[in-house]
């Protein structure tokens, strides 16, 4: 529920060759808010009257030049900005995370520049190149900042781990600037890292399923309330979603559900994320 | 001797990637009266042990033809040359190319490991090198200005400026034209 004690309500962007939107907002609908599939190619004023925006995943535009970088220079990415701006929370998945890095919505730090890059994926194991490219995977992942510090961690618990899909080729943050990676870590924007299933933070595959740096998953702008995340939650808001083989707690808890429906149609670990969202513009408790 | 060939491998079909990259940079951002045309090839650098120079050429066209690693003859049309050439610019414009490629990228890498081993070429290939060649041409004649504007559209900077690399993961560099090159 928002301050006007309405349901939250939120765009959920399709592109062409975005591929989900549907579960996309069948999740946001599932923590609460009223989410809206909004074409690209619609008039980018008419996002105004939302109160959040989710890029879903896919491959807009074919991946065509990279992922994502045809999609960030579209108009509807303009208005995205200039509400991200206003402190609306934008939240990009996979191919939406890789259009907010290319439009520069994230790292945010200097008003719209480029300043990361979403790699092709690199593993490394021992300092060996072990696979590269395409990989999807469960994983784990690790809340690396406060969990009031980003409008999509805040149901979270401190430290909290989350098991959550992956299915991408290009997912590897990176930058060339030295140190940068440890700056926005040590200022909160480093919002998930891939981890072991006990929380451990580890740079090697597959912990780290994509050589990410840090084995950063989530980054954030400063201001918290734009996110752009490699994994994808809405594959993980059912307790069905989650596979029965997954080591940890989710797998576990997927084990014992079976057989039961009710308990498989119980939120999954990727359910807070979008809970987070549907409290967002309550204050923080 | 040790001797470089390069392949160009476009495609028969209309490009959509080459087609979606121009009209992106003419219709929103900014670029529709200057960019006359972009085109893009597929480009290998491939390092071979050659006696002289035609024997490269030739190791390059059985390269390209021969092991379907390069081209795809349904839909690939390759040339064989020495260093990347361009055509002449037409009056009033400018044609330059840039060279662009992902940092760390391990395709040149494997198709070599698959010429040498796999495909029986030992060492007569020494080295794989991978990239894209994309191809300008500019209604602007000056020669400096040309090259700013290609400049400033191949580096992605943000949303208003550049489109082709992100200079995090990506290098580039200019694809400087070399007459007469073509042998395939």
């Amino acid at each position: 529920m928002t301050q006007n004690g309405g349901p939250l309500v939120v765009a959920v962007v399709q592109f062409p060759g975005s591929n989900c939107e549907a579960e996309t907002a069948q999740a946001l609908r599932a923590a609460g808010c009223r989410a809206e599939i909004f074409r690209w190619n619609r008039e980018p004023r008419e996002l105004d009257v939302f109160e959040a925006f989710v890029v879903g995943g896919g491959f807009s535009y074919q991946d065509r030049v990279r992922a994502g970088v045809i999609a960030a220079h579209e108009p509807i990415v303009g208005r995205l900005v200039g509400l991200a701006g206003e402190g609306r929370p934008v939240l990009g998945i996979c191919n939406g995370a890789q259009v907010l890095v290319e439009a520069g919505m994230v790292p945010g730090l200097a008003g719209g520049a480029v300043e990361v890059a979403l790699a092709p994926n690199r593993m490394t194991r021992d300092g060996v190149v072990v696979r590269r490219d395409y990989f999807c995977i469960w994983t784990h992942l690790r809340l690396g900042c406060a969990p009031e510090r980003c409008v999509f961690t805040r149901a979270f618990e401190r430290e909290a781990v989350a098991a959550l899909p992956i299915a991408h080729g290009e997912g590897r943050f990176l930058s060339r600037e030295p140190g940068l990676m440890e700056e926005l870590a040590a200022g909160g924007q480093v919002v998930w890292q891939y981890c072991d299933p006990d929380g451990s933070v580890r740079d090697e595959f597959p912990t780290n399923p994509n050589g990410s740096t840090l084995a950063i998953a989530g980054m954030s702008n400063p201001e918290g309330n734009v996110l752009a995340l490699m994994p994808h939650p809405e594959r993980a808001s059912w307790l069905r979603q989650v596979p029965q083989d997954l080591p940890g707690r989710y797998g576990a808890e997927r084990r014992a559900a079976q057989g039961d429906v009710r308990r498989l149609e119980s939120a999954g670990p990727g359910r807070k994320l979008f809970e987070s969202l549907a409290h967002a513009l309550q204050p923080v408790g | 001797m040790d001797l470089s060939i390069e392949l160009l491998v476009s495609l028969k079909i209309p490009d959509v990637t080459a087609i979606t990259a121009r009209r992106t940079l003419q219709r929103r951002m900014g670029y529709a009266e200057v960019l006359a045309e972009l085109t893009r090839a597929d480009w290998w650098r491939i390092g071979v042990v050659a006696a002289d120079q035609a024997a490269a050429r030739a190791l390059g066209r059985e390269l390209a033809e021969e092991t379907n690693c390069f081209v795809n003859p349904n839909k690939h049309v390759c040339r064989v040359v020495t260093a990347v050439d361009l055509p002449p610019a037409g009056p009033g414009q400018s044609l330059l190319g840039v060279l662009t490629g992902f940092v760390g990228e391990a395709t040149g890498d494997m198709t070599a490991a698959a010429l040498r081993g796999r495909l029986g070429y030992g060492d007569r290939v020494t080295a794989v090198e991978r990239g894209t060649l994309w191809t300008f041409r500019l209604n602007e004649p000056d020669a400096d200005r040309a090259r700013a504007l290609v400049e400033e559209i191949t580096i992605s900077r943000g949303r208003e400026s550049g489109l082709l690399v992100n200079p995090h993961s990506m290098w580039w560099r200019w694809a400087e034209t070399v007459a007469d090159a073509s042998v395939g």
